[in-house]
């Protein structure tokens, strides 16, 4: 079932319809049902595979005692179980690569809550969080439908604590999440989708014949953002309808000076995890055995480790490696430049400075998107046609369009420093946006089959 | 509000509860906003002025010609008043029957005037051409119905790839009876017909395809004729008469059950109180020099349409014997140039001013 579609808005009406009549406990059981419900709309695969990880999840941690000695075995057994099955069931995994489609081995979601897996069972190894004991209320964390299909990765640390408490949903609740709802699909049907299909088909496949590749290379990374961020929206304010708080993934990452402000802001679920359980616990192991803060190897491997995972996590692939080193390098390089001289942080610096940092980081992030959109040989193909006058035509003045409206949305976002700023507007503003946007949707032709692009990882 | 990440719990209770309903105020008043803009747009799509300046209005099928031609003959009728006669089929005809020359070569012959209009849409066969030609029926009631068939009309490839391009357009489905939404949309409001003409403008190839539109806008008349063709472009060497004989082979040895559906609505019509001619498309004379094999297939058509005319008790006018065009007057194997259509529209208006009178 499709995220933008009748059916999806239809099933989640009755959710909520069901949802709201009844009380706590069976609230919960709803959702997991929905929950499951909508897997099963996925394929059969992907209910097994999510209730095979879950139950494996659910009981090792239920057995781990943190000062226990055998304790650290059974996290690595717990953490390997999820990886085999990211491994063995994910969609671009290497089933794909043999039967050379999705599949029926394909489970959906499995990259998104098997990291989940994974942080939940090294938190209650750590003593950070005590096990789940309730299975209804850990099966709804990795399985909760909104956040399914790509997330976003949800800690157990907040996600459970918040399952247990009363959820309010009154006109403030709704007004922000049907302002989320109608921003992810603006972001996803107007900008993203409509972006993708501006660019010609050809200048990711065969570069040589294409001509304007900056502007297809910057064009994809526009698509792409608003892609996932649309995503995000979308399930955070239908997940808001069920008084369930999602984290945020994206916050105008275009606009951040430097690549640690930009990784803040870019897949933030996804960065917050890997900082947690690659990039800290490397760091803390390689500053046991040197404390100096020119200890280089601290500041190189950490960021580059995380990154080249975080790559890994995208597709078992080399271009995907290459453009997770290269991000890996990025933070690396700011760190080392950073290394001996005091800083000022990012917002302090010149309005100048400041923007000098974002065309840089702008500039280097779509740079790195180059292997992420294309294997390494059409990605070669694809620079040599950018150091060539062909490489660098004009774009099409609907791409300038949808470019300047995608601004314009994460400016006013980022100048008030707030994602509902809209909500502060007065009511007759509130209103044309509102008109605007569904004005937009209308003028948008949208057949449904463009999925997210996250769905696929 | 919902609970921040880890805060602390209040008791559970009742979850949904709506209070000021300020949502609902926005959302109305968006509402208004919205229903505002398009009272505007339709008053505006509905000025003279502005609409000379826009596309030719669209239908909601992805077939521009088909529309650009349904836009003119709304016109045609809004200026005439009535529709005497109609001319139907593929770009065999839009390009080939010059109502203009017919209307008076009938005069010449009967002393009648004739108003028609030709409807002749690029690569369609018989299933979409039936669809269109209900449509015309039952929103125009043209006295006469002049059915162009060729062989290629009955073949399953033309057939197949433009039936469903024209027979499921909403608005072809609204006129023939059935109510769709957005049927009745396309024919009630000026400013959705607007946004069909333009809503392509997502796809990679739109300026491209608004060229193209734009260029058949400009070929196409009043009355609908096509001007798409040089004169004398063709030459009658052994490149055409290999296309003409491998195009028979082809199109007879596979007709379409649907495309013959379509040629029987079409002559059905004729029981609906409209008069219905068949008229075979003319050929080049090459055609008569094909293979034996090719030859035999085209007699099978021939004959396949004969018999389900008399069938129906409509006339089925043979052209080829006679071999009214002289090989000067085709632009390609299958199309008829200026001069071409010249000659076979002032046969056929002679021949039906003579049809009618006897």
């Amino acid at each position: 079932m499709a995220l933008i579609s009748p059916a999806f808005a239809g099933f989640v009406l009755a959710a909520l319809a069901v949802y709201y009549a009844l009380p706590g406990r069976g609230q919960q059981w709803w959702l997991l049902a929905c929950s499951y419900l909508f897997c099963l709309t996925w394929g059969w695969t992907s209910a097994l595979v999510l209730v095979g990880v879950t139950v494996v999840d659910f009981a090792i941690a239920v057995r781990l005692r943190p000062s226990e000695r055998g304790a650290r075995w059974l996290l690595r057994v717990g953490v390997t179980c999820n990886i085999l099955a990211l491994v063995a069931f994910r969609h671009a995994g290497p089933w794909s690569a043999m039967t050379g489609s999705a599949g029926p081995w394909a489970a959906i979601g499995l990259s998104f809550y098997a990291l989940q897996g994974i942080s939940y069972l090294i938190d209650v190894q750590r003593g950070d969080l005590p096990a789940e004991r309730d299975p209804v209320a850990f099966a709804l964390y990795m399985a909760y439908f909104p956040k399914l299909l790509a997330g976003p990765i949800e800690r157990a640390r907040t996600f459970l604590p918040d399952l247990a408490c009363a959820r309010d949903v009154d006109d403030a609740v709704i007004a922000r999440s049907v302002t989320l709802i109608v921003i992810g699909l603006v972001r996803k049907i107007v900008i993203a989708d409509t972006l993708a299909a501006l660019i010609p088909p050809s200048a990711f496949t065969t570069p040589a014949l294409s001509s304007a590749l900056a502007v297809c290379i910057v064009t994809y990374a526009f698509a792409l953002y608003n892609d996932f961020a649309g995503y995000t929206s979308l399930v955070r304010g239908v997940s808001g309808l069920f008084g369930i708080e999602l984290s945020p993934n994206f916050v105008t990452p275009f606009f951040a000076r430097n690549f640690t402000e930009f990784w803040s802001r870019w897949h933030i679920t996804l960065s917050h995890w890997l900082r947690d359980y690659i990039y800290l616990p490397l760091s803390r192991a390689l500053l046991r055995r040197n404390l100096s803060r020119y200890n280089v190897a601290n500041i190189v491997l950490p960021p580059l480790v995380s990154m080249l995972v975080c790559g890994a996590w995208h597709g078992p692939a080399w271009n995907m490696l290459v453009w997770g080193g290269l991000h890996g390098t990025y933070l690396a390089g700011e760190r080392l430049l950073r290394l001996g001289r005091a800083a000022p942080p990012p917002q302090q610096r010149t309005a100048g400075r400041q923007a000098v940092g974002m065309a840089v980081v702008f500039t280097l992030a779509v740079f790195a998107a180059i292997p992420f959109r294309m294997d390494l040989g059409v990605s070669l193909a694809f620079l040599r046609g950018l150091l060539t006058w062909r490489g660098w035509g004009a774009p099409d003045p609907r791409v300038v369009l949808l470019l300047a409206v995608g601004l314009s949305l994460d400016w006013t976002q980022y100048r008030a420093g707030d994602e509902l700023v809209f909500l502060r507007w007065s009511r007759l503003a509130r209103a044309s946006l509102l008109a605007a946007a569904v004005a937009a949707l209308l003028l948008v032709p949208y057949d449904g089959r463009t999925p997210f692009v996250y769905q696929g990882f | 509000m919902i609970q921040a990440p880890g805060s602390a719990c209040s008791p559970r209770r009742r979850t949904f509860k709506l209070t000021t309903g300020i949502g609902a105020r926005t959302a109305g008043l968006a509402l208004g906003f919205l229903a505002a803009a398009l009272i505007a747009a339709e008053i505006i799509a509905r000025i003279p002025a502005v609409r000379v300046r826009l596309l030719v209005p669209g239908l909601g099928s992805s077939h521009r010609q088909f529309e650009i031609e349904m836009a003119r003959l709304e016109d045609f009728v809004a200026e005439h008043g009535t529709l005497d006669c109609v001319f139907v089929g593929s770009s065999v005809v839009g390009s080939g029957l010059d109502p203009e020359v017919f209307r008076v070569a009938h005069a010449g012959r009967s002393g009648r005037d004739i108003r028609c209009f030709n409807l002749g849409i690029f690569g369609v066969g018989a299933s979409a051409e039936a669809a269109i030609a209900d449509v015309v029926r039952r929103r125009y009631h043209p006295a006469l119905l002049i059915y162009m068939v060729n062989l290629m009309d009955l073949g399953q490839a033309a057939d197949r790839s433009t039936a469903a391009m024209i027979a499921s357009v909403p608005w072809v489905r609204y006129q023939r009876g059935e109510f769709t939404i957005a049927g009745w949309l396309a024919d009630h409001s000026a400013a959705y017909r607007e946004y069909l003409a333009y809503r392509n403008w997502t796809t990679l190839t739109y300026w491209d395809d608004l060229r193209d539109a734009r260029a058949i806008e400009i070929r196409t008349r009043a009355d609908g004729f096509v001007s798409a063709f040089e004169a004398g472009r063709w030459t009658d060497g052994n490149v055409g008469r290999a296309v003409v004989c491998r195009v028979d082979a082809l199109a007879a040895a596979r007709f379409s059950e649907a495309a013959l559906h379509g040629l029987d609505t079409i002559c059905g019509f004729h029981a609906d109180g409209v008069r219905v001619v068949l008229v075979e498309a003319p050929a080049p004379r090459v055609r008569l020099t094909c293979s034996r094999l090719a030859r035999l297939h085209y007699r099978q058509f021939v004959d396949l349409v004969a018999r389900r005319a008399a069938a129906a008790g409509v006339p089925f006018w043979r052209t080829l014997a006679r071999g009214p065009i002289s090989n000067e007057g085709w632009a390609d194997s299958a199309h008829l140039n200026a001069t071409g259509a010249a000659a076979f529209s002032r046969w056929l208006g002679e021949k039906v001013a003579a049809s009618m009178s006897s």
